[in-house]
């Protein structure tokens, strides 16, 4: 699957889920990580010049091992959170793996916008 | 070999002790705990998403106190605020001063759940929670007091909240009853979930991105450092929310509902005019209205229905809202302007006009008329047609001035008798969460209230700015000095 860039139509998705991160390395890192963690999904990529989300749909996983490989020196997901300022969908964090989830694909509509 | 946090996390968050010699409702009384109704064994289905350790808390703030010092150390240096546009710099004075108490108030709410929480967990959590909220409220002193030299607007980040400005009563007024009056349920549905999931990612994360287009780059490096933390400990919210689906939906419900529409009122205050209007135009990501819907409603909705929750039942008066409630604050607060700690900018030039129509496609007809007579008035030099003799009627619920929450077209009386006194609402939303909890809401004076009361004197605009400790320094006034009605000088907007 691919890295695509996040249509507008695509960002008002309802299953869309990932984390927002601050421009720069290490979101480069996550947006590589997140594409090998998840291999059958596509890597849905908003770039909003300060912050980019980096989202996949349903679920989306990212390990330790992935992110340290693609930033490329040692790193411990917990420090994510120093440029992570949000993001989309629940999460459940262990020491080597943080999931974005929904438990129901489709609830809900949040693209309407009527 | 060392243990991994996983190997021992479900044990430290569980130590507790089984109270013996104190009743428990004695030690956790459900005024505080909130957790009426709920059988106590169910909170130990309470799990929180983001596991937190305090050896990892204290070594990764500590990498973010750094950075954001180091940021703003050498911007001290290099004299870029005086670059930055005045209109911009208005933005940061709105939110310092509506904001870095709210921080503080903060802080109390967190260290409740330190001690009033119905699970050890989420007292755990708690802890770092109140940290963060301290460190939030220094962040916003630190900023502010290297700003003063240059303007003495900054002084209000500390200030404000021990004024009566009229805005500034809004914010307290709401904070005070989602943070110092709640329980640790309710804090939890409305402040940690619908604030801190919701609502303050639009000013910590989006307007920070405006921000940083403006070359405000210290401004916003805080914004989004404090994001960071907010966006940990709002997940306290979810692990309750779960609790109370499985055992009272209907008050999860009625206090997001309740929660979501007064947050969609004050961000539309702190907020919609500082990226409509403040940000210079060519330095504007995205509109209100975008980013709203962006972080509001496809981000922060789109979780909330997973647990279950239905939209709020006036979801389509939202959506009208958005169109219009933040355009209503501005022009209110900008004719308004002398009772302002800052100085705003009416951004209706022809450009910005051309990129308000293009955004919101009912400005025009709702908004532009309006600014058309101000517009005549200042080009024929009849300044005081554009100023205030008096002060607006205020709801009786969001403190904000009737008539600000749609368009000129929607004007109506939303209005109820409780208890023998008249009260008035600024949106029939409005009336209805005051419905829900009147002896809540019923005690409290706007600063109408307080006018008519004989509080305020002497009885005019001068006795209520006195009142508001408004001083001539920090008085608001508009920031070009009208240089954009010069755009319509001959030809006039029509």
């Amino acid at each position: 699957m691919a890295i695509l860039e996040m249509t507008p139509d695509a960002e008002a998705s309802p299953d869309l889920v990932g984390p927002v991160i601050r421009a720069g390395n290490l979101a480069e890192a996550v947006i590589e990580a997140v594409a090998l963690d998840n291999p059958g999904s596509d890597v849905l990529v908003l770039d909003r010049d300060d912050y980019v989300r980096v989202h996949t749909l349903g679920t989306c996983r990212l390990t330790q091992a992935s992110l340290q490989a693609c930033l490329g020196q040692p790193c411990r997901l917990a420090e994510l959170e120093i440029d992570m300022p949000s993001f989309r969908g629940r999460l459940k964090t262990r020491d080597d793996e943080y999931l974005w989830f929904y438990n129901q694909r489709g609830a809900g509509t949040p693209g309407d916008q009527r | 070999m060392p243990l991994n946090r996983d190997d021992w996390y479900d044990t430290s968050r569980d130590l507790e002790w089984t109270l013996s010699y104190v009743d428990p409702e004695v030690a956790f009384p459900t005024r505080w705990s909130g957790a009426q109704g709920i059988p106590a064994e169910a909170w130990q289905a309470w799990d929180e998403p983001f596991r937190v350790s305090y050896r990892d808390y204290v070594r990764i703030q500590r990498e973010k106190e750094a950075g954001v010092k180091a940021v703003s150390n050498a911007l001290l240096r290099s004299a870029t605020y005086e670059k930055l546009d005045p209109a911009h710099v208005a933005a940061s004075q709105l939110h310092m001063g509506t904001t870095c108490l709210v921080e503080h108030m903060a802080v109390t709410m967190q260290s409740r759940f330190c001690r009033f929480a119905p699970t050890p967990r989420w007292r755990n959590l708690g802890v770092f929670g109140m940290l963060d909220e301290t460190r939030h409220t220094q962040l916003d002193m630190r900023f502010a007091h290297n700003l003063l030299r240059h303007d003495q607007r900054f002084d209000w980040t500390q200030k404000a909240f021990h004024t009566n400005e009229w805005g500034v009563l809004a914010v307290k007024n709401f904070f005070d009853d989602v943070m110092l009056n709640a329980d640790c349920v309710e804090a939890a549905l409305a402040t940690s979930l619908t604030v801190e999931h919701g609502f303050t990612n639009i000013q910590f994360v989006a307007l920070a991105a405006d921000a940083m287009a403006a070359g405000d780059i210290n401004w916003s490096n805080l914004l989004f450092s404090i994001q960071t933390d907010e966006a940990r400990h709002a997940q306290q919210g979810f692990p309750t929310l779960a609790v109370l689906m499985e055992h009272d939906p209907e008050r999860a419900q009625k206090a997001l509902d309740v929660a979501f529409w007064r947050s969609t009122r004050l961000f539309q205050n702190l907020t919609g005019p500082a990226m409509d209007y403040y940000t210079p135009l060519d330095q504007r990501k995205m509109s209100f209205k975008e980013f709203m819907l962006e972080w509001i409603v496809n981000h922060h909705e789109r979780v909330l229905e997973d647990y279950g929750l239905k939209k709020p039942w006036y979801w389509d008066d939202f959506l009208h809202s958005l169109e219009n409630g933040h355009h209503a604050m501005h022009i209110g607060t900008w004719f308004w302007r002398p009772t302002l700690f800052w100085r705003p900018n009416a951004g209706v030039s022809k450009d910005e006009r051309a990129w308000l129509n293009e955004k919101y496609p009912t400005w025009e007809e709702n908004w532009g008329v309006l600014w058309d007579e101000i517009i005549r008035n200042v080009n024929d030099g009849s300044m005081e047609q554009t100023l205030p003799e008096t002060l607006p009627s205020l709801c009786n619920l969001t403190q904000l001035p009737l008539g600000s929450a749609a368009s000129r077209h929607d004007l109506a009386p939303h209005q109820l008798v409780y208890r023998g006194r008249l009260y008035h609402f600024d949106h029939a939303v409005s009336k209805w969460c005051f419905e829900q909890d009147p002896e809540r809401y019923a005690g409290h004076q706007n600063i109408v209230d307080r006018f008519i009361d004989g509080q305020i004197l002497p009885p005019d605009l001068t006795g209520g700015l006195a009142y508001m400790g408004i001083t001539p320094e920090v008085m608001g006034e508009d920031v070009y000095d009208y240089a954009w009605a010069k755009d319509y000088a001959g030809t006039e907007s029509d």
